[in-house]
């Protein structure tokens, strides 16, 4: 009979010798290193290949030339890839691939303002402003090896704005396209029904990347573009490896990329951070404003910037279709009680410009406004002008990130000074998508908005009816008029007038929403990156920089 | 015993099919689905519609089940939207990522917690019960959170000992030294909770008629706590062990998001974000086999532990 003391030790042993095969068995097979060079071909070209001819002839022999290590670029992002497919792409963390792997007609430029050749590499406009003729390289290859032609800008084009249409993010920015063709093999015309200031800039749009119809079957799993980059593998919440494509028709610009770049999610914010200084990675997309002062002061961190302007703006959007926040005095009240500076301070410590102009300071069509006051006795006159002499209390539901979620509560202590008392109610981000968004069954909400630089851009899939920045449920026919005219000119001061009447009349007329403030955003890198920048919408431009592999 | 371990098994698929039943409803019955996910903000409600369509989600909550249910029947759970991979193929590989930080978590929570409880139990009131039960009580108060973000800062980052986040570099198998931190960090907070139940067993056991009488004996009391006190207060621990270590497997998810280690919790969680039905619906059948599996293995060992505990 096994004694108590003997059958304790074995179920101990058992336990651990269980939990070590566990371990053993459980480890990763080694897999093959997806950052480890390709053979190399020099080194094979100093293998002897022929038989030496004279046997008593001293061989050199061949001499080893050192193999020079792949250069890897780690970049941190935010989110695991959704959609390899770039028509399809949704947010701003699957555009470092979306811009690796793929092509457009032309590409942004540092301000995003205007376009700077990418497949196109030339082209030219009609006289009425109405017929755009693209001149498009010869030398552009799909990462299978075929050659692109006009016809395959076609097939794209049809693919995203037909195929993909309203389901996609292209369509909504190409209103004005009549009809498009390939009229050469390399010649690709588009006619517009209306002038659009913003159409050429608008080519460089994610949604009107290039894709290979031959292989289109397979575009989310194996995808294939003309981008710098071709895809290796996609490890879902792990790793996307891209590598060179050394057919890329920008010899010179590719000269200055890494050989592989591995994009790495990181959910956890402290985590990325973490990583960059401990030198696991090279490149963080976007840095949490609180994270700032220790990227800068970390030797060997530098702090990426926008070089044009921010285009992203925080505000404060209300249910227009029913409820109290329907009667603009309800929501003059508010615009008059909240603290935007207690919200400046507290929560966005002081980054970026408050401001009740939807367009941002530094933006040529920005005209500075007399924006109104915060005003307590104001907001209580006008919630009893609106039959709320003793207050009352509104819900809010701020998105599902931290940073809205503090401006809620900021909010509701300013708004209570004003009799208004606000529940907040934090939900995660697809029922806020289901409930609020869609279902606008909402009183006030939070809305982050990240558009296009163009003041039409930047505000009217927000304010024009019906289009899919609107929450609110605005609609006002003198806003739908001015944003017409806003497009069918020119001409920069009449456009400015212009698009400043719309801001006028959302800040003192309607107040549809609440512009809080601009929103800067930010990358931060080691000093493997250099000359690099986050555009005006906040990505970190991935096709213009310089990785140094050893600096 | 053979016929209780037949009946756990029939129970365990009841178990499974009533909750895969409850996971299928629940997950349909939030706010949000895949369609409103995949196509964003700007989607028309003519292209959500067609989506949903296209995703067979128009269709009778029952006929959703009844397909679904037919095709796990045969091994198939769908496919993932998010990855376009087999959705218990996407599970099977973060699980596999799961069970050694598990197990590594476990080897470290019961190092610590079973000498400590032990000694603590057996010398109630003194310095090293005070230090075991604030470690006990700081361990369990400081969620796994921050325990996690000190540990990255001080080793990873200030004193660069050990790597800050992943399973390995990337593209490479596991590496022991990307277990130490996430581990810990979980190991501390198991052997925290494991470490009261130990000392209350020893407690409890040590003032019992039967250790008086070993005493009595003149045992030493070494003896008398190896061969007479331990495995009766074990019993306690070991529920609540199989009931932790099936939380751990079944997905740490503090630990592994802020760790970035891509196991079955880190999955699931961006799995019911993106109401990637097929990805929660296979992770959460895995998680609740684990969990019934540990129990099972628990209500053995108490058996074997105390054999006045009968299954027949």
């Amino acid at each position: 009979m096994r004694t108590p003391i003997r059958k304790a030790a074995i179920s101990l042993l058992f336990v651990l010798a269980i939990a070590l095969l566990g371990l053993v068995a459980c480890a990763q097979p080694v897999e093959p290193d997806p950052t480890a060079e390709p053979p190399d071909p020099t080194e094979v070209a100093v293998e002897p290949t022929e038989p030496v001819a004279e046997p008593t002839e001293v061989v050199a022999e061949p001499t080893e030339e050192p193999v020079a290590e792949p250069s890897v670029m780690r970049v941190g992002n935010t989110h695991d890839v959704v959609f390899l497919d770039a028509q399809r792409v949704q947010a701003g963390y699957d555009l470092p691939h979306s811009d690796l792997l793929y092509s457009r007609l032309t590409m942004y430029d540092d301000t995003m303002m205007f376009p700077r050749p990418d497949v196109a590499e030339s082209w030219t406009v009609s006289d009425d402003g109405l017929t755009y003729v693209f001149k498009l390289r010869e030398d552009v290859k799909f990462h299978t090896g075929r050659g692109l032609t006009a016809e395959d800008v076609v097939y794209s084009w049809e693919r995203a704005l037909e195929t993909i249409g309203d389901a996609g993010r292209a369509l909504g920015e190409m209103g004005a396209v009549e009809s498009y063709e390939a009229t050469d093999t390399y010649e690709f015309t588009v006619t517009l029904s209306r002038l659009d200031p913003v159409f050429l800039t608008t080519m460089g749009h994610w949604g009107l990347a290039l894709v290979d119809r031959e292989t289109i079957d397979q575009i989310d799993t194996q995808p294939i573009g003309t981008g710098p980059y071709r895809f290796v593998e996609h490890v879902p919440d792990d790793r996307l490896v891209l590598e060179k494509f050394q057919e890329y028709y920008d010899q010179a610009a590719l000269a200055n990329w890494p050989d592989r770049i591995v994009l790495i999610p990181f959910v956890e914010e402290r985590t990325r951070v973490a990583a960059l200084q401990a030198g696991e990675i090279d490149l963080v997309v976007t840095v949490a404003y609180e994270y700032l002062d220790e990227i800068k002061e970390a030797p060997g961190l530098q702090l990426i910037e926008q070089v044009g302007g921010t285009c992203s703006y925080m505000t404060v959007a209300f249910n227009l279709r029913e409820g109290p926040t329907a009667d603009v005095r309800v929501r003059k009240a508010i615009q008059h009680a909240i603290d935007k500076e207690a919200i400046h301070r507290a929560v966005y410590l002081g980054l970026g410009q408050v401001d009740c102009n939807l367009i941002p300071a530094d933006h040529w069509a920005h005209e500075p406004l007399d924006c109104p006051p915060r005003d307590i006795e104001m907001a209580r006159q006008l919630l009893a002008d609106a039959g709320y002499p003793d207050g009352l209390t509104l819900s809010y539901i701020p998105q599902a990130n931290e940073l809205t979620q503090k401006m809620a509560e900021v909010i509701q202590q300013s708004l209570a000074e004003a009799g208004i008392d606000i529940d907040i109610t934090v939900v995660e981000r697809s029922t806020w998508l289901d409930q609020v968004w869609f279902g606008h069954d909402f009183e006030i909400t939070d809305a982050w908005y990240t558009r296009e630089p163009d003041p039409d851009g930047l505000m009217q899939s927000v304010l024009r009816k019906g289009l899919g920045n609107n929450v609110m449920g605005y609609d006002n026919p003198e806003i739908e008029d001015l944003f017409d005219a806003g497009k069918a000119t020119l001409d920069p001061d009449e456009r400015r007038a212009i698009y400043t009447q719309i801001v006028e009349i959302v800040v003192f007329d309607d107040v549809p929403l609440i512009n809080i403030q601009s929103m800067p955003r930010f990358a931060a890198a080691n000093d493997k990156i250099q000359n690099a920048h986050v555009s005006p919408k906040g990505y970190f431009h991935f096709k213009d920089f310089t990785f140094v592999a050893n600096p | 015993m053979q016929g209780y371990i037949v009946r756990r098994i029939f129970q365990t698929v009841y178990v499974v099919v009533a909750l895969s039943i409850i996971v299928f409803a629940v997950v349909r019955l939030v706010p949000g689905d895949p369609a409103m996910v995949r196509l964003g903000m700007e989607a028309s409600a003519e292209a959500i519609a067609r989506e949903r369509t296209a995703l067979g989600l128009d269709r009778p909550i029952y006929v959703q089940y009844a397909i679904w249910a037919a095709n796990a029947l045969r091994g198939d759970f769908g496919v993932s939207w998010v990855s376009h991979q087999p959705a218990f193929a996407v599970v099977w590989e973060k699980f596999k990522l799961s069970v050694p930080l598990a197990l590594a978590a476990t080897l470290i929570g019961l190092g610590i917690s079973l000498p400590l409880g032990i000694i603590s139990g057996m010398k109630p009131y003194t310095w090293i019960d005070s230090i075991a039960t604030t470690f006990s009580l700081v361990g369990i108060a400081i969620p796994s959170f921050f325990t996690g973000v000190v540990l990255i800062l001080f080793f990873g980052v200030y004193l660069g000992w050990l790597p800050t986040s992943g399973y390995g570099p990337p593209g490479e198998a596991l590496q022991l030294r990307y277990l130490v931190l996430p581990s810990t960090a979980l190991g501390i907070q198991l052997a925290a909770g494991l470490t009261r139940f130990m000392r209350s067993g020893m407690l409890d056991v040590m003032n019992t008629d039967y250790i008086r009488t070993a005493r009595a004996k003149g045992l030493a009391e070494q003896l008398v706590v190896l061969r007479h006190a331990l495995k009766n207060a074990l019993l306690s621990v070991v529920t609540v062990f199989a009931l932790n270590f099936g939380a751990l497997l079944g997905g740490a998810v503090v630990t592994e998001q802020v760790f970035r280690w891509p196991g079955v919790g880190l999955l699931l969680i961006g799995a019911i974000g993106n109401r990637d039905y097929g990805v929660v619906q296979a992770g959460v059948l895995l998680v609740a086999l684990i969990y019934v599996l540990s129990n099972l293995m628990a209500d053995l060992a108490l058996g074997f532990l105390d054999p006045r505990i009968r299954y027949d």
